[in-house]
């Protein structure tokens, strides 16, 4: 047995807190779990049953925390953990599982099995059971800043050209600014228009805003892996920038489980309270529609639907402003079946989508996403993730399809009213 | 004679292109940063943006492949991004915006797309390089727009 793995049982052991043995001891293995998760749906395979997923982390459940098991520990009529145990399960603990919650929607006992398939992540991180891409990424998060290896450099080479496009300048380190906004490295990387998109939006509100040269990343790979400590040092950066800049508000951007780490999980993590507020982008944007801050000229006709990432949707509880914001640009919003906090995830959450060797059951799994697409009859799939975006066109071009996905800061920003003889004209 | 030099002129002269012209502009675009990507694909799309008789088929047809080498030319989710190949997915992103027929490419403004996504491609590679120069694909942009108003 290798000290790392020992160190992981360890890890696993000190986990399993009170929440951990209530769900343990309240599971009436009624299995609705398994008819929540795409991976099981779409695949039949009852190995992707959540619950299932959690096996390791049971068995030292029930060997440290209940009379039975621990007897049966004594008496040798229960075998502790083997490597072979993390070794068989990475797969269904990481590849299998995008933490979309929707499982722990469903269960009859209220267990919230995302938080369980987290903590076990925790044990098999330190054990040094996790996949390659998600190690390597946690690695250029906490050496270069960005999982990605997006350094400020970089950056700041995309916002010259934001810049050039835009005519607008960016702020950077603005001392006292309202806004501090944060960006995930794919949309540095894939998606400069949501950058583009965000300057214009909040030139034509006013928004006092800017962006921090010491942390503008907003992904947390520390968080996907199970990490705590990596977590909390990304989190932490984050919070000195802000609080340093003395900005009342961080945007969290079009990225999943960066708006769960720093609104959610993040005082938890470094253990206190922020001294500014977190916004996901699209609360943030329909405030200012609200407010009359941001007005919209026309609609487009092309009917549309939306796609709910899970983080921000189900796990974050944003749920009405895009859909407000959608219907203020567009005439024929179509909805999925299951929409809102019961959408099926993409299928890339979680970390799933950096790992290549998850790359055939991701697509398989993508099948459920594929028919709820169709069912719809529409061509343009919005969302707001910069990742469900990538896993979404993947899937799509996998399966031949004519979908086009879009994002949603983006399709706002082509219909705002930016001159002032416009905006009167609106008004 | 045409003696574009900033974005405003430039946009306001694609404006006034109809959809063949701007695929014959969008070529001259795309072609200029072509060496950034070695996709036959996206080479091919050039060549039918170029040829004026290219039926809607083609099109299509080039449009579909562009736009699989877009995707597949990406740097995914987490993995250490190469700006080189980040260079070339953006030349195919380009060449995606540039034959997509009417309705298909669900930017706001498909030309400006193409114009973008060229200096984008441009950007990337100067990071790739290490290079501090500053990115003038817009420069040549607005020559290759003169030289084309001018023939």
């Amino acid at each position: 047995m290798s000290e790392q793995f020992e160190q992981g049982v360890a890890e696993l052991g000190k986990q399993i807190d009170a929440k951990i043995s209530s769900y343990f001891s309240s599971c009436v293995h009624c299995g609705l779990c398994a008819e929540a998760c795409l991976f099981y749906t779409e695949t039949g395979d009852p190995r992707y049953t959540p619950i299932y997923k959690l096996e390791p982390m049971k068995k030292l459940w029930r060997q440290e925390h209940t009379i039975r098991g621990k007897l049966a520990k004594a008496f040798g009529l229960s075998k502790p953990l083997q490597e072979q145990d993390f070794a068989d399960w990475e797969e269904l603990v990481y590849d299998s599982c995008t933490m979309c919650g929707r499982c722990s929607m469903v269960c009859p006992v209220g267990n919230d099995i995302t938080y369980m398939i987290a903590k076990e992540r925790e044990g098999f991180s330190r054990a040094g059971y996790a996949p390659d891409g998600l190690k390597a990424a946690t690695k250029r998060a906490l050496e270069i800043g960005s999982p990605m290896g997006v350094t400020l450099k970089t950056l700041m080479a995309t916002l010259v050209h934001v810049e050039k496009n835009t005519g607008l300048k960016i702020p950077v380190d603005q001392q006292g600014a309202d806004y501090m906004t944060l960006f995930s490295s794919m949309e540095v990387v894939n998606f400069p228009e949501y950058i583009e998109s965000i300057a214009r939006i909040f030139d034509a509100a006013g928004v006092s805003w800017t962006i921090s040269s010491k942390a503008f990343e907003a992904t947390n790979s520390g968080i996907q892996i199970g990490n705590s400590e990596n977590a909390a040092e990304i989190v932490s950066r984050v919070v000195t920038a802000a609080e340093e800049l003395g900005v009342k508000y961080v945007i969290s951007p079009e990225c999943g489980h960066a708006y769960t780490s720093i609104r959610w999980d993040g005082p938890n993590l470094i253990g206190r309270p922020y001294a500014f507020k977190v916004v996901h982008i699209l609360e943030l944007l329909e405030q200012l529609k609200q407010e009359g801050s941001i007005k919209f000229s026309g609609k487009t006709d092309e009917p549309l639907t939306f796609h709910d990432p899970c983080q921000i949707v189900r796990r974050g509880g944003v749920v009405k402003p895009q859909r407000d914001l959608l219907n203020s640009v567009a005439a024929n919003f179509v909805e999925m079946t299951d929409h809102g906090v019961m959408n099926w995830c993409c299928g890339g959450g979680g970390g799933v989508s950096s790992s290549e060797r998850a790359d055939a059951l991701r697509f398989k799994a993508f099948d459920r996403k594929r028919k709820q697409i169709e069912e719809t009859g529409v061509d343009t799939l919005v969302t707001a993730c910069a990742n469900c975006r990538m896993v979404l066109e993947d899937g799509i071009e996998e399966n031949e399809m004519e979908t086009t996905v879009i994002g949603l800061t983006e399709l706002i920003a082509d219909y705002l009213v930016t001159d002032a003889k416009e905006q009167s004209e609106v008004r | 004679m045409s003696t574009i030099n900033d974005d405003t002129e430039f946009r306001r002269a694609l404006k006034k292109l109809d959809r063949d012209q701007l695929r014959e502009i969008g070529a001259g675009f795309v072609q200029n940063v072509l060496h950034l990507n070695k996709d036959k694909r996206v080479a091919r799309a050039v060549d039918v943006a170029r040829n004026r008789d290219a039926s809607d088929d083609e099109l299509l047809a080039a449009y579909k492949a562009a736009r699989v080498a877009t995707v597949d030319s990406r740097t995914r989710c987490g993995a250490d991004c190469n700006w080189e190949e980040q260079a070339a997915h953006f030349v195919a992103r380009a060449s995606s915006a540039m034959v997509a027929p009417e309705g298909m490419c669900k930017a706001a403004d498909p030309p400006w797309q193409v114009v973008m996504s060229c200096r984008m491609a441009q950007n990337c590679a100067l990071i790739a390089a290490d290079d501090d120069s500053i990115n003038d694909e817009s420069g040549n942009q607005h020559h290759i727009m003169n030289d084309y108003l001018n023939s």
